[in-house]
């Protein structure tokens, strides 16, 4: 927690998020929960395993679960290329992989530029959205973690 | 407040332990009569458990051990006699104990009523302070013996009466500063420093080895387990590479120096995983402590006399065949006692001795460890249970007929089998042995039994040493690789695609005139086929598997050979639908998953009986 940021005013609350894109929208993540952020490797399918999980990988001899980001929000498909990466997180002492269109920076902002979801269609399963961060003209989306796969959650 | 909680839970787990170590030198002080040492190393033990849970503030834990620490004590100083009616009353303080201590563990605020127990305690005492005790002389031991058996431990004495002079010391300070010491984070370092005074007030008296040993968080020794895999996995890599050099740069003087590096690192990782696997083995008497006393309540209950030896309970296995072997263990004393031992009247009719004898006996052969539990009793009437089993329609005339009567004994391992007519608390549930069959099949083991009719039984468990690596068949499914246990898997075939028949839509095939259901594992783990597997070839490979009298097989496309896998969890993921057990990392750094034969033929036959 390097103080790199000096324009952001000191008595403000501070979110420290790690950026990826999913088409053309960009979303965030509470950089504690990120582990690291990988190339894609090969990746096992998991017989009988719902779409979204995209497989296993070796993570240094830990074998964990990749979700599939794209296929959980039911977007379209997408081949991956030299963008496409793997964040690794954690969530409630699980560590799973995300599959991204791309990582795009570490990110601080003030925690009062974060609005609260605007109110959605109820078809729309927005509830591990935890608000929209407003930036210039950059509208980035902060997904909750626990909320999107955390546990009671069906994965 | 984590510190407290740090200090409660060392406190609980030494506690239980010492729980442990007690309960079986109960029923010992019974078989021996009066003997200082056992009393002794009870008495010091509920001393111990005592003080912890004084200034930790646990009432009742306090109050059931002091009340039986008191009859210890009598005990020692000899005021009293030893009686079964003392031991009862005195075990089952024990229990109340441990059912305290769980409370404590799980934070649920439960309380026990403790009240009748200590009425029971003080009673039991009175009683026997009101009894005569028989004077020395009368006793087994000779007055001259016993001074000089008191001479010899005068180290001993002495140490006890120095921790009960520090004991004492923090009772004072306890009542003193009860509640502030509990608040306060300084204090429980206090709290700490007096009791390690008193553990190293202990230490020099009881044994010198327990300096030498290290309570580690089981997690961290799984930490350098995985990184030792993941060494064997570099190893594995590098041994390629450097075949590859050989090949290719034979004249090279640096490749050889390359293949001896090689091969010295694939010595010293093979002897590290060696030696981690170690980390994790415990000796089995961790689990063999509650036994005698199991035996000894359950025989007193069915008025049957049973003794129990165990020769090598120093056999060490890993942890998680400790925490899984003792269900199994105990369903199969139930079963020997219930079932096999005789009435002390039925023996001595037989010409043996009134008591029965049940042996467990435990070793280590080659990679695996068996477990022998021989009975003396009556051993099993298989024409009974032949006719048990036709009558519960789990078998057929003919079959019976055809049985041998080694194959007959398995039929007790038929699920819903029980030979008792009328289910007693103890045994004969209606789930009977195959529970222990299922169990055991869990640890990748296996359970067999022997049987002499009027010279006894012998039930003998083989699990591997470990259950972190088993031994698998590889095969191949539409270009993936996946695992099968070896353990389940009866052999192998090749046929053809025209034996295989067609019956209600299920195939079938014939082996050696046995009708067998066949499945496609490509179904099974709903692989749609990538095209590199082999569509509907003419040859087939089948899997023959069975599980206990469920036998099945799967079809795969082709056998890759049998390898030794490290089993890795996979968490995250819900694998109750999935047919997979875990996951495997091979030697070039791939995931290949480890199916579960077990949920399979578990699905299969549901299926068909619904």
């Amino acid at each position: 927690m390097a103080n790199t940021t000096v324009s952001l005013s000191e008595s403000k609350e501070i979110l420290q998020l790690v950026t990826f894109t999913l088409g053309t929208e960009e979303y965030a993540i509470d950089i504690l929960n990120v582990q690291e952020i990988n190339r894609i490797t090969e990746i096992t399918k998991v017989p009988n395993s719902p779409d979204y999980v995209e497989g296993v990988i070796n993570l240094r001899g830990k074998v964990i679960p990749v979700i599939n980001l794209r296929r959980k929000f039911n977007f379209e498909q997408k081949v991956t290329d030299d963008n496409s990466r793997i964040i690794i997180v954690e969530i409630q002492g699980v560590t799973n992989g995300l599959v991204v269109d791309s990582v795009l920076e570490v990110l601080r902002i003030p925690l009062d530029s974060v609005e609260d979801t605007p109110p959605m269609s109820v078809e729309l399963n927005s509830h591990f959205i935890s608000g929209i961060a407003k930036l210039d003209n950059r509208l980035i989306i902060l997904i909750e973690l626990d909320k999107l796969m955390g546990k009671g959650v069906t994965l | 407040m984590d510190d407290m909680n740090e200090i409660i839970n060392e406190f609980i787990t030494e506690a239980m332990e010492s729980l442990d170590k007690i309960e079986p030198l109960f029923v010992e002080l019974e078989k021996k009569g009066h003997d200082a040492d056992l009393v002794n190393e009870i008495f010091r033990s509920m001393h111990t458990i005592k003080g912890a849970a004084g200034f930790l503030g646990f009432q009742s834990i306090v109050d059931v051990a002091h009340s039986s620490e008191n009859i210890m004590k009598k005990l020692r100083d000899r005021d009293i006699s030893l009686s079964t009616e003392l031991i009862d009353v005195i075990l089952k303080s024990i229990d109340m104990l441990r059912l305290l201590l769980g409370h404590q563990q799980a934070k649920d605020g439960v309380e026990e009523n403790i009240s009748g127990l200590i009425n029971d305690l003080e009673s039991v005492l009175q009683k026997a302070l009101e009894q005569p005790v028989p004077s020395p002389s009368a006793t087994d031991e000779p007055a001259e013996e016993k001074s000089v058996d008191s001479k010899a431990d005068i180290s001993n004495g002495e140490e006890i009466s120095s921790q009960k002079q520090v004991d004492e010391n923090i009772h004072e300070k306890e009542v003193g500063h009860d509640n502030s010491l509990l608040q306060s984070g300084e204090a429980a370092t206090a709290q700490r420093s007096l009791a390690d005074e008193q553990a190293s007030c202990e230490l020099p008296a009881t044994n010198k080895e327990i300096a030498k040993n290290l309570r580690v968080d089981v997690n961290r020794i799984d930490k350098v387990m995985d990184l030792a895999g993941e060494v064997v996995l570099v190893r594995n890599r590098l041994m390629n590479i450097s075949h590859y050099f050989n090949q290719k740069y034979s004249d090279d003087p640096l490749t050889e120096t390359l293949m001896e590096s090689v091969s010295f690192l694939d010595r010293v990782t093979s002897d590290m995983q060696l030696a981690v696997m170690k980390i994790r083995m415990q000796p089995i008497n961790k689990i063999l402590g509650k036994f005698p006393r199991f035996v000894r309540d359950m025989s007193a209950s069915l008025n049957k006399d049973v003794a129990l030896h165990i020769k090598g309970e120093g056999t060490e296995v890993d942890k998680s065949v400790i925490e899984n072997i003792s269900d199994p263990l105990t369903h199969i004393l139930r079963n020997a006692i219930d079932h096999g031992i005789e009435s002390p009247d039925e023996r001595s009719a037989k010409g043996k001795s009134p008591a029965g004898n049940i042996l467990i006996n435990i070793y280590q052969k080659g990679n695996q460890v068996v477990i022998d539990v021989s009975d003396d009793g009556k051993g099993l009437d298989t024409d009974r249970l032949k006719q048990k089993a036709i009558e519960k329609g789990i078998l057929s005339m003919e079959e019976a007929d055809k049985m041998t009567d080694d194959n007959a004994s398995d039929i007790i391992f038929m699920p819903g089998f029980s030979t008792r007519d009328t289910a007693n608390e103890l045994s004969g549930r209606g789930v009977g042995m195959d529970v222990v069959k299922t169990n055991v099949s869990l640890l990748n083991g296996y359970v067999e039994v022997r049987s002499d009719r009027d010279r006894g039984t012998t039930f003998r468990i083989c699990i591997p040493l470990t259950l972190a690596i088993i031994q698998a068949l590889m095969v191949e499914v539409s270009g993936s690789k996946y695992a099968i246990p070896l353990s389940p898997i009866e052999e192998t075939l090749q046929v053809s695609s025209a034996q295989i028949k067609n019956v209600n839509g299920q195939q079938v095939i014939v082996i050696r005139d046995r009708v067998c259901p066949l499945f496609e594992l490509k179904n099974l783990l709903g692989e749609n086929g990538n095209g590199n597997g082999k569509e509907d070839s003419e040859q087939k490979y089948l899997v023959v598997i069975s599980m206990g009298e469920k036998r099945f097989c799967v079809a795969v496309d082709n056998l890759l050979g049998q390898e030794e896998v490290v089993i890795k969890a996979l968490d995250g993921i819900d694998t109750s639908s999935t047919y997979v057990l875990g996951a495997t990392i091979t030697g070039d750094g791939k995931v290949v998953f480890i199916l579960d034969v077990n949920s399979m033929s578990r699905n299969f036959f549901e299926i068909a009986k619904g």
